[in-house]
């Protein structure tokens, strides 16, 4: 018992290089899954996601394929599969989280919806609450013109000067 | 007379704005027991965010420490991986 290797779960989320994926789904998950061969992982859940637009550009690249994939590893193996990742010019990002345990599809499933219950709830609240401090305050912020209009344009040349 | 009688309900009007605010209750996330911030869900993170990509503050939101702190951590995970955007 106590010679056993401890597998411990992890979710690791992979974003992948557009165009290959384009091609081919099958390739890149194969060298995601064997990336995580490598590291000694072993692959649970294997989850892909549609085909986004990256909220800025990462290598060149404005579109992107996400995996998911839930699986076990030996604590010491996730600096391998970072290394891999890396080194990988198909994978373009790599977040891996630790796990308590591994969530089945349901449970999955069903937290998304109780997020969706909490957020409608909450945006009926503000509603109510009529707070929306925020945008006044930024509304106010504009006083930064202030300062151009300032004449501090006398003080600036002498700290030139100085410097010079 | 008029002045003064538009300053009062002017003042009248903060305060219950204000009272609202303070009386809006525990944040959203404690009152669903067991819902867990996860950096996948954008449309929430989206929703708790401003035009500009930032996140809310806690007197925005309503959140408390504990969950604006998660909020925190899976907008940063979000903004990496390119789901969120760091700069709007």
């Amino acid at each position: 018992m106590t010679s056993e290797v401890v597998l411990r779960p992890y979710e690791g989320m992979f974003l992948a290089f557009n165009k290959e994926a384009r091609k081919t789904h099958e390739y890149l998950e194969e060298h995601i899954r064997a990336l995580l061969e490598k590291a000694g992982a072993k692959p649970v859940r294997f989850e892909r996601w549609d085909q986004r637009q990256l909220a800025y550009e990462i290598k060149g690249q404005r579109e992107g394929l996400f995996y998911l994939c839930y699986f076990e590893a030996k604590p010491e193996s996730i600096a391998t599969l970072r290394r891999e990742a890396e080194l990988s010019e198909l994978v373009l990002r790599m977040l891996v989280l630790a796990l308590e345990r591994i969530p089945t599809e349901d449970e999955v499933r069903k937290r998304s919806s109780t997020a969706e219950e909490a957020m409608r709830e909450g945006e009926e609240l503000r509603g109510e609450g009529g707070f929306d401090g925020g945008g006044d305050r930024r509304r106010g912020r504009g006083g930064r013109g202030g300062d151009r209009s300032a004449p501090p344009s006398q003080g600036a040349p002498a700290v030139d000067g100085v410097e010079a | 007379m008029l002045k003064k009688k538009s300053r009062i309900a002017l003042a009248r009007a903060r305060q219950r704005r204000y009272r609202k605010f303070v009386d809006r209750g525990p944040c959203r996330f404690c009152k669903k027991m067991g819902l867990e911030i996860d950096y996948k869900d954008i449309s929430t993170l989206e929703r708790l965010c401003s035009q500009q990509g930032k996140l809310f503050s806690r007197k925005r939101s309503g959140n408390c420490a504990g969950h604006q702190r998660e909020l925190k951590n899976a907008v940063k995970q979000a903004r990496y991986l390119g789901l969120l955007p760091f700069v709007g």
